[in-house]
Protein backbone atom coordinates (compact mmCIF):
# COMPACT_ATOMS: atom_id res chain seq x y z
CA UNK A 1 0.00 0.00 0.00
CA UNK A 2 1.72 3.23 -1.28
CA UNK A 3 2.23 6.34 1.73
CA UNK A 4 2.41 9.27 0.96
CA UNK A 5 4.43 11.96 3.48
CA UNK A 6 3.74 15.38 1.54
CA UNK A 7 0.21 16.03 1.67
CA UNK A 8 -1.95 19.47 2.21
CA UNK A 9 -3.03 17.89 5.75
CA UNK A 10 0.15 18.04 6.99
CA UNK A 11 1.51 21.33 6.01
CA UNK A 12 -2.16 22.25 7.51
CA UNK A 13 -1.35 20.77 10.64
CA UNK A 14 2.52 22.37 10.71
CA UNK A 15 0.78 25.56 10.43
CA UNK A 16 -1.34 25.01 12.95
CA UNK A 17 1.04 24.27 15.76
CA UNK A 18 3.28 27.12 14.09
CA UNK A 19 0.63 29.43 14.81
CA UNK A 20 0.26 27.75 18.76
CA UNK A 21 4.33 28.30 18.65
CA UNK A 22 4.03 31.71 17.40
CA UNK A 23 1.67 32.35 20.33
CA UNK A 24 3.81 31.47 22.80
CA UNK A 25 6.36 33.18 21.39
CA UNK A 26 4.17 36.59 21.86
CA UNK A 27 3.39 35.73 25.37
CA UNK A 28 6.95 35.09 26.38
CA UNK A 29 7.73 38.74 24.65
CA UNK A 30 5.63 40.52 26.44
CA UNK A 31 6.43 38.54 30.09
CA UNK A 32 9.58 39.32 29.72
CA UNK A 33 8.81 43.29 28.20
CA UNK A 34 6.04 43.56 30.96
CA UNK A 35 8.03 41.98 33.87
CA UNK A 36 11.15 44.57 33.00
CA UNK A 37 8.52 47.61 33.52
CA UNK A 38 7.40 45.97 36.17
CA UNK A 39 10.66 46.13 37.69
CA UNK A 40 11.71 49.19 36.08
CA UNK A 41 8.19 51.29 37.49
CA UNK A 42 8.89 49.69 41.14
CA UNK A 43 12.27 51.13 41.54
CA UNK A 44 13.52 52.99 44.61
CA UNK A 45 16.87 54.56 45.98
CA UNK A 46 16.69 51.67 48.39
CA UNK A 47 16.17 48.58 45.95
CA UNK A 48 17.16 49.29 42.53
CA UNK A 49 20.78 47.50 42.37
CA UNK A 50 18.22 44.29 43.21
CA UNK A 51 15.65 45.57 40.74
CA UNK A 52 18.75 46.01 37.80
CA UNK A 53 19.27 42.10 38.23
CA UNK A 54 16.17 40.80 38.22
CA UNK A 55 15.42 42.99 35.46
CA UNK A 56 18.74 42.37 33.11
CA UNK A 57 17.61 38.53 34.70
CA UNK A 58 14.57 38.10 33.00
CA UNK A 59 14.95 40.00 30.35
CA UNK A 60 18.25 37.45 29.23
CA UNK A 61 15.85 34.54 29.81
CA UNK A 62 13.10 36.18 28.17
CA UNK A 63 15.45 36.85 25.28
CA UNK A 64 17.43 33.09 25.56
CA UNK A 65 13.58 31.42 25.41
CA UNK A 66 12.64 33.44 22.49
CA UNK A 67 15.98 33.05 20.33
CA UNK A 68 15.62 28.97 20.60
CA UNK A 69 11.53 29.14 20.19
CA UNK A 70 12.45 31.39 16.52
CA UNK A 71 15.31 29.26 15.32
CA UNK A 72 14.62 26.14 16.56
CA UNK A 73 10.84 26.20 15.86
CA UNK A 74 9.55 28.79 14.07
CA UNK A 75 12.28 28.90 11.56
CA UNK A 76 12.27 25.43 11.13
CA UNK A 77 8.27 25.15 10.89
CA UNK A 78 8.44 27.84 8.06
CA UNK A 79 11.39 26.35 6.44
CA UNK A 80 9.62 22.63 6.33
CA UNK A 81 6.10 24.65 5.10
CA UNK A 82 7.62 26.06 2.12
CA UNK A 83 9.29 22.80 1.43
CA UNK A 84 6.59 20.70 1.52
CA UNK A 85 4.57 23.22 -0.85
CA UNK A 86 7.56 23.53 -3.67
CA UNK A 87 7.68 19.70 -3.83
CA UNK A 88 3.71 19.50 -3.56
CA UNK A 89 3.78 21.94 -6.53
CA UNK A 90 6.14 20.17 -8.37
CA UNK A 91 4.48 17.30 -8.65
CA UNK A 92 4.62 13.95 -10.71
CA UNK A 93 7.21 11.79 -7.77
CA UNK A 94 9.08 9.24 -9.77
CA UNK A 95 9.03 5.72 -8.13
CA UNK A 96 12.65 4.04 -7.85
CA UNK A 97 12.92 0.70 -6.61
CA UNK A 98 16.00 -0.97 -4.22
CA UNK A 99 16.93 -1.85 -1.13
CA UNK A 100 16.89 1.26 1.65
CA UNK A 101 19.86 2.30 3.26
CA UNK A 102 19.49 5.12 5.56
CA UNK A 103 21.90 6.98 7.44
CA UNK A 104 21.44 7.97 11.26
CA UNK A 105 22.63 11.37 11.70
CA UNK A 106 20.40 14.00 10.15
CA UNK A 107 22.04 17.28 8.48
CA UNK A 108 20.94 21.01 8.39
CA UNK A 109 20.47 22.01 4.74
CA UNK A 110 20.15 25.92 4.06
CA UNK A 111 16.75 27.39 4.45
CA UNK A 112 17.49 25.35 7.92
CA UNK A 113 15.37 22.11 7.11
CA UNK A 114 17.02 18.82 8.80
CA UNK A 115 17.40 16.04 6.70
CA UNK A 116 18.90 12.80 6.61
CA UNK A 117 20.53 10.71 3.24
CA UNK A 118 18.72 7.57 1.99
CA UNK A 119 20.54 5.54 -0.74
CA UNK A 120 18.59 2.68 -2.73
CA UNK A 121 20.79 -0.15 -3.97
CA UNK A 122 19.79 -1.79 -7.05
CA UNK A 123 21.00 -4.29 -9.36
CA UNK A 124 21.66 -1.24 -11.83
CA UNK A 125 23.26 0.92 -8.96
CA UNK A 126 22.87 2.82 -6.11
CA UNK A 127 20.80 6.11 -6.05
CA UNK A 128 21.24 8.98 -3.31
CA UNK A 129 18.36 10.88 -2.01
CA UNK A 130 17.18 12.94 1.09
CA UNK A 131 14.27 12.82 3.11
CA UNK A 132 13.07 15.16 5.23
CA UNK A 133 13.80 14.33 9.30
CA UNK A 134 9.66 14.96 10.01
CA UNK A 135 9.16 11.75 7.72
CA UNK A 136 12.16 10.01 8.48
CA UNK A 137 10.71 7.97 11.02
CA UNK A 138 8.37 6.97 8.75
CA UNK A 139 11.07 5.62 6.84
CA UNK A 140 13.00 4.19 9.40
CA UNK A 141 10.67 0.23 9.52
CA UNK A 142 11.65 -0.24 6.03
CA UNK A 143 15.66 0.12 6.39
CA UNK A 144 17.36 -3.22 5.01
CA UNK A 145 14.08 -3.78 3.29
CA UNK A 146 13.55 -3.99 -0.86
CA UNK A 147 10.73 -1.05 -1.80
CA UNK A 148 9.74 1.15 -3.80
CA UNK A 149 10.32 4.79 -2.88
CA UNK A 150 8.71 7.72 -4.78
CA UNK A 151 11.01 10.32 -5.06
CA UNK A 152 10.51 14.17 -6.35
CA UNK A 153 12.96 17.02 -6.49
CA UNK A 154 15.75 14.99 -4.61
CA UNK A 155 13.85 14.29 -1.78
CA UNK A 156 11.77 11.25 -0.96
CA UNK A 157 7.72 11.63 -0.62
CA UNK A 158 6.27 8.28 -0.21
CA UNK A 159 6.95 4.96 -0.08
CA UNK A 160 5.53 1.85 -2.32
CA UNK A 161 6.62 -1.41 -0.19
CA UNK B 1 19.22 16.58 19.11
CA UNK B 2 17.74 19.52 16.22
CA UNK B 3 16.83 21.81 18.56
CA UNK B 4 20.76 21.51 20.56
CA UNK B 5 21.89 21.48 17.47
CA UNK B 6 20.28 24.72 17.00
CA UNK B 7 21.02 25.97 19.91
CA UNK B 8 24.74 25.28 19.77
CA UNK B 9 24.81 26.86 16.06
CA UNK B 10 23.50 30.06 17.36
CA UNK B 11 25.45 30.50 20.52
CA UNK B 12 26.75 33.59 19.43
CA UNK B 13 23.39 35.08 19.81
CA UNK B 14 22.40 34.14 22.95
CA UNK B 15 26.22 35.71 24.41
CA UNK B 16 24.96 38.71 22.23
CA UNK B 17 21.53 38.59 23.45
CA UNK B 18 23.33 38.93 27.44
CA UNK B 19 25.32 41.85 26.47
CA UNK B 20 22.54 43.39 25.03
CA UNK B 21 20.50 42.95 28.50
CA UNK B 22 23.00 44.19 30.65
CA UNK B 23 24.23 47.65 28.67
CA UNK B 24 20.12 48.47 27.75
CA UNK B 25 18.73 47.65 31.03
CA UNK B 26 21.77 48.96 32.67
CA UNK B 27 21.46 52.62 31.12
CA UNK B 28 17.55 52.39 31.85
CA UNK B 29 18.47 51.91 35.23
CA UNK B 30 21.06 54.81 35.49
CA UNK B 31 18.52 56.63 34.02
CA UNK B 32 16.04 55.69 36.61
CA UNK B 33 18.16 56.31 39.32
CA UNK B 34 19.47 59.50 38.64
CA UNK B 35 17.93 62.98 37.30
CA UNK B 36 19.09 66.45 36.51
CA UNK B 37 20.86 68.57 38.85
CA UNK B 38 18.62 70.96 39.10
CA UNK B 39 16.35 68.14 41.32
CA UNK B 40 18.91 66.07 43.43
CA UNK B 41 21.01 67.06 46.01
CA UNK B 42 24.50 64.79 46.17
CA UNK B 43 25.70 64.35 49.96
CA UNK B 44 29.96 63.40 49.89
CA UNK B 45 31.16 61.63 52.71
CA UNK B 46 34.75 61.11 53.25
CA UNK B 47 33.96 58.52 55.94
CA UNK B 48 35.14 55.25 55.98
CA UNK B 49 31.96 53.55 55.66
CA UNK B 50 28.48 54.61 54.61
CA UNK B 51 24.75 52.99 54.20
CA UNK B 52 24.47 55.24 51.05
CA UNK B 53 20.92 53.78 49.79
CA UNK B 54 19.13 53.77 53.20
CA UNK B 55 20.63 57.14 54.32
CA UNK B 56 19.70 58.60 50.68
CA UNK B 57 16.10 57.12 51.20
CA UNK B 58 16.04 58.44 54.75
CA UNK B 59 17.16 62.08 53.22
CA UNK B 60 14.85 61.75 50.35
CA UNK B 61 11.64 61.62 53.16
CA UNK B 62 12.60 64.67 54.10
CA UNK B 63 12.91 66.84 51.15
CA UNK B 64 11.37 69.74 49.93
CA UNK B 65 9.68 70.32 47.20
CA UNK B 66 11.09 70.71 43.68
CA UNK B 67 14.05 67.69 45.11
CA UNK B 68 13.32 64.42 43.25
CA UNK B 69 16.22 62.95 44.57
CA UNK B 70 18.92 62.99 47.21
CA UNK B 71 22.24 60.70 46.39
CA UNK B 72 24.27 60.00 48.83
CA UNK B 73 28.25 58.40 47.97
CA UNK B 74 31.24 57.56 49.37
CA UNK B 75 34.36 59.72 47.86
CA UNK B 76 35.61 56.43 46.80
CA UNK B 77 32.47 56.78 44.32
CA UNK B 78 34.21 59.90 42.32
CA UNK B 79 37.75 57.46 41.98
CA UNK B 80 37.19 57.51 37.98
CA UNK B 81 35.22 60.95 37.75
CA UNK B 82 36.04 63.81 39.67
CA UNK B 83 33.64 65.65 38.70
CA UNK B 84 30.97 64.29 40.45
CA UNK B 85 32.52 65.15 43.79
CA UNK B 86 32.76 68.78 42.44
CA UNK B 87 29.62 69.32 41.69
CA UNK B 88 28.22 67.93 45.21
CA UNK B 89 25.99 70.01 47.03
CA UNK B 90 27.29 68.44 50.90
CA UNK B 91 30.28 67.57 52.10
CA UNK B 92 31.07 65.21 55.45
CA UNK B 93 34.56 66.27 55.62
CA UNK B 94 36.65 64.83 58.95
CA UNK B 95 38.96 67.60 60.36
CA UNK B 96 42.04 66.52 59.25
CA UNK B 97 40.77 67.09 55.53
CA UNK B 98 39.21 70.39 55.82
CA UNK B 99 41.41 72.26 54.59
CA UNK B 100 41.82 70.06 51.25
CA UNK B 101 38.64 70.86 50.36
CA UNK B 102 38.51 74.04 51.21
CA UNK B 103 38.49 75.76 48.17
CA UNK B 104 34.80 74.48 47.39
CA UNK B 105 32.86 75.34 50.20
CA UNK B 106 31.52 78.85 51.21
CA UNK B 107 30.16 80.66 54.36
CA UNK B 108 26.76 79.48 56.00
CA UNK B 109 26.38 82.85 57.48
CA UNK B 110 22.31 83.67 56.76
CA UNK B 111 21.08 80.04 56.04
CA UNK B 112 19.99 80.10 59.88
CA UNK B 113 22.09 77.19 61.29
CA UNK B 114 23.32 77.30 65.36
CA UNK B 115 26.98 78.60 65.21
CA UNK B 116 27.14 77.28 68.67
CA UNK B 117 30.16 74.42 67.73
CA UNK B 118 30.44 75.83 64.03
CA UNK B 119 33.41 75.27 62.21
CA UNK B 120 34.70 78.94 61.83
CA UNK B 121 37.16 81.12 59.18
CA UNK B 122 38.00 84.40 59.26
CA UNK B 123 35.12 84.79 61.89
CA UNK B 124 32.58 83.32 59.70
CA UNK B 125 30.36 79.93 60.33
CA UNK B 126 31.56 77.73 57.56
CA UNK B 127 30.77 74.19 58.88
CA UNK B 128 28.59 72.53 61.19
CA UNK B 129 29.95 69.65 63.31
CA UNK B 130 28.83 66.05 62.58
CA UNK B 131 30.40 63.87 64.90
CA UNK B 132 32.36 64.90 67.68
CA UNK B 133 34.97 62.33 68.42
CA UNK B 134 35.37 62.77 71.97
CA UNK B 135 31.62 62.24 73.06
CA UNK B 136 31.20 59.40 70.12
CA UNK B 137 27.94 61.54 69.34
CA UNK B 138 27.31 62.36 65.72
CA UNK B 139 24.33 62.84 63.14
CA UNK B 140 23.01 59.95 61.55
CA UNK B 141 25.12 57.28 63.24
CA UNK B 142 23.19 54.98 61.92
CA UNK B 143 23.87 55.38 58.42
CA UNK B 144 27.76 56.58 59.01
CA UNK B 145 30.77 55.02 60.54
CA UNK B 146 32.75 58.32 61.33
CA UNK B 147 36.38 57.98 61.78
CA UNK B 148 38.54 58.76 65.12
CA UNK B 149 38.27 62.24 64.52
CA UNK B 150 35.90 65.09 64.51
CA UNK B 151 33.96 65.45 61.22
CA UNK B 152 32.27 68.80 59.64
CA UNK B 153 29.12 69.07 57.09
CA UNK B 154 29.73 71.41 54.57
CA UNK B 155 27.60 72.94 51.41
CA UNK B 156 29.23 73.73 48.46
CA UNK B 157 29.70 77.24 47.08
CA UNK B 158 28.75 76.47 43.64
CA UNK B 159 25.51 74.39 44.26
CA UNK B 160 22.15 75.25 43.09
CA UNK B 161 20.12 74.04 46.38
CA UNK B 162 21.41 77.05 48.53
CA UNK B 163 18.99 79.78 47.72
CA UNK B 164 19.53 81.37 51.56
CA UNK B 165 23.11 82.28 50.97
CA UNK B 166 23.41 83.06 47.25
CA UNK B 167 19.37 84.31 46.52
CA UNK B 168 19.26 81.68 43.50
CA UNK B 169 17.70 78.48 42.97
CA UNK B 170 15.96 76.48 45.67
CA UNK B 171 17.00 75.64 48.97
CA UNK B 172 17.04 71.71 48.68
CA UNK B 173 20.68 71.37 50.27
CA UNK B 174 20.08 73.50 53.11
CA UNK B 175 16.81 71.72 53.84
CA UNK B 176 18.51 68.27 53.65
CA UNK B 177 21.14 69.55 55.81
CA UNK B 178 18.63 70.02 58.66
CA UNK B 179 17.13 66.88 57.94
CA UNK B 180 20.49 65.50 58.14
CA UNK B 181 20.92 67.48 61.81
CA UNK B 182 18.22 66.45 62.82
CA UNK B 183 18.65 63.17 62.99
CA UNK B 184 15.73 61.78 65.27
CA UNK B 185 13.24 63.61 62.59
CA UNK B 186 14.62 61.39 60.23
CA UNK B 187 12.26 57.82 59.05
CA UNK B 188 13.71 54.85 61.04
CA UNK B 189 16.42 53.14 59.36
CA UNK B 190 14.65 50.41 56.77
Amino acid sequence: MKTTFYTAEHIASVRRKNRIWNLVFTLVCLTGLGLCVFFCVNTNVLNAQRMEWYAIGTFTLTGWIGITLVSAVLRYNRALILHEERILAAGGSRVLRGRLQMEKRSVQIPGGLSVRRVSLDAPEGQTRVHVAEVFAKQLTPFAGKELGLLVSQGFVTGVEP
Amino acid sequence: MRVIRTIVSKLYLYVLWAFLAVLLLGSVFLRLTDTDAAHKVVLFADVPAISDRELAWALEQKAPAGIRMVQVHPFSYAMFDAENLLSADLYIIPESHVEDYAGSFRSLEGAGFDPEGGYFREGELWGLKVWDHQSGQGVAAAYIQYPDEDCWLFVNGGSGHIRSLTGQGDDGAIEIARALLETASLPPRP
